[in-house]
């Protein structure tokens, strides 16, 4: 599975940006902004690897085989393809890959949609759920480890400081894509 | 470091951390797909291809060669040698062999890449403060700081799981 990929990139690409940062002839020491991009990136990837090598040692599983059990587990009902190949744009895997992967571990089974048999459902096995409870509890307490710098008042901070910065994220990008959306 | 009374401040609040967690992995993804988004549309370019200038660029006229580069880009070979191939296609580098060693590769900004790449690096500068425009000041400091101590903590901890 071709996902570490796709983890690397970002990191160097802060990477990047630090050297443009140091580089930049505008001469403003003030640049919030961008110095908020060299860390936020970098540290989700890092972060990412971190899980992704801990999923692997502890339970010889990969980010998106973990992804798609979660996103199963939260909807509490069989899923189709396409419901799991949109949570995966996030981790970045090829679903039928992780789904075939999870059959051959007995952690899912495909069955048939009764009202129409042609489209597949994706659904957890008793196996699949319990072992899917261990994994999720294992990356619960990793990242409670991974955050421990920060005490409760200030992990709320940074969960909605980051949450309006998410949320402002396409509008930015609607609003640059216009012909004359930039002044 | 190992006393059980180290860990026990960190399960309580992990539910929480998992919830910044996502609000991070989020932010970043979408900020990251933004700003690649915008490179395509507004440069027909890439990140990845930023990336590789912005090396370049950091690397002076000398250029680096081609293996140094893999190694900072952190993607395998194959990728790399037909990214490479591409941007020398548009004349964006050049390839030069080393004149200690003529199986060494250099790759080097040419003049037309130099500025490509100051226009993209003013639009990726300008994009970011436009996304994070919706902090105040006081409020980018603040999750700068934050994002450095959780960064700090992570660096101790990683490949030590449960220390």
């Amino acid at each position: 599975m071709n996902t570490d990929n796709t983890a690397t990139l970002p990191a160097s690409t802060m990477d990047t940006a630090r050297e443009i940062s140091r580089a930049s002839d505008h001469g403003q020491d003030d640049k919030a902004a961008l110095r908020l991009w060299l860390r936020l990136l970098p540290l989700t990837t890092l972060v990412e690897q971190e899980l992704r090598s801990r999923l692997r040692q502890r339970f010889g599983t990969t980010l998106p085989q973990f992804d798609v059990m979660a996103e199963l587990d939260r909807a509490g009902e069989p899923q189709t393809m396409s419901a799991l190949s949109r949570r995966l744009l996030v981790s970045g895997g090829n679903v039928t890959g992780v789904v075939d992967r999870l059959e051959r571990d007995g952690y899912v089974e495909r069955q048939p949609l009764p009202s129409d048999r042609r489209v597949q459902l994706v659904a957890l096995t008793a196996k699949g759920r319990s072992e899917f409870a261990a994994m999720a509890a294992a990356h619960e307490q990793w990242l409670g480890e991974l955050f421990a710098g920060l005490p409760p008042d200030d992990l709320h901070t940074l969960h909605d400081l980051l949450g309006r910065a998410k949320a402002a994220v396409r509008n930015v990008v609607a609003s640059a894509l216009e012909p004359h959306g930039r002044s | 470091m190992d006393a059980p009374d180290e860990i026990r401040p960190f399960t309580r609040s992990s539910k929480q951390s998992l919830r910044a967690w996502l609000h991070l992995i989020k932010c970043s993804k979408r900020v990251e797909q933004a700003i690649s988004d915008l490179f395509r549309s507004r440069h027909a370019s890439s990140l990845s291809r930023f990336d590789v200038l912005a090396h370049l660029e950091h690397a002076g006229p000398d250029g680096m060669t081609t293996s140094a580069l893999a190694q900072r880009l952190l993607a395998s070979k194959g990728n790399i040698t037909r990214l490479l191939d591409r941007m020398i296609a548009d004349g964006l580098i050049e390839r030069r062999p080393s004149e200690e060693d003529r199986r060494v590769n250099y790759v080097c900004l040419t003049g037309t890449g130099m500025e490509v790449f100051r226009r993209m690096a003013a639009d990726h500068e300008a994009w970011s403060e436009e996304i994070f425009g919706i902090l105040s000041d006081r409020e980018l400091e603040q999750l700068i700081g934050l994002l450095d101590r959780v960064r700090a903590n992570v660096d101790q901890r990683r490949g030590r799981p449960g220390a």
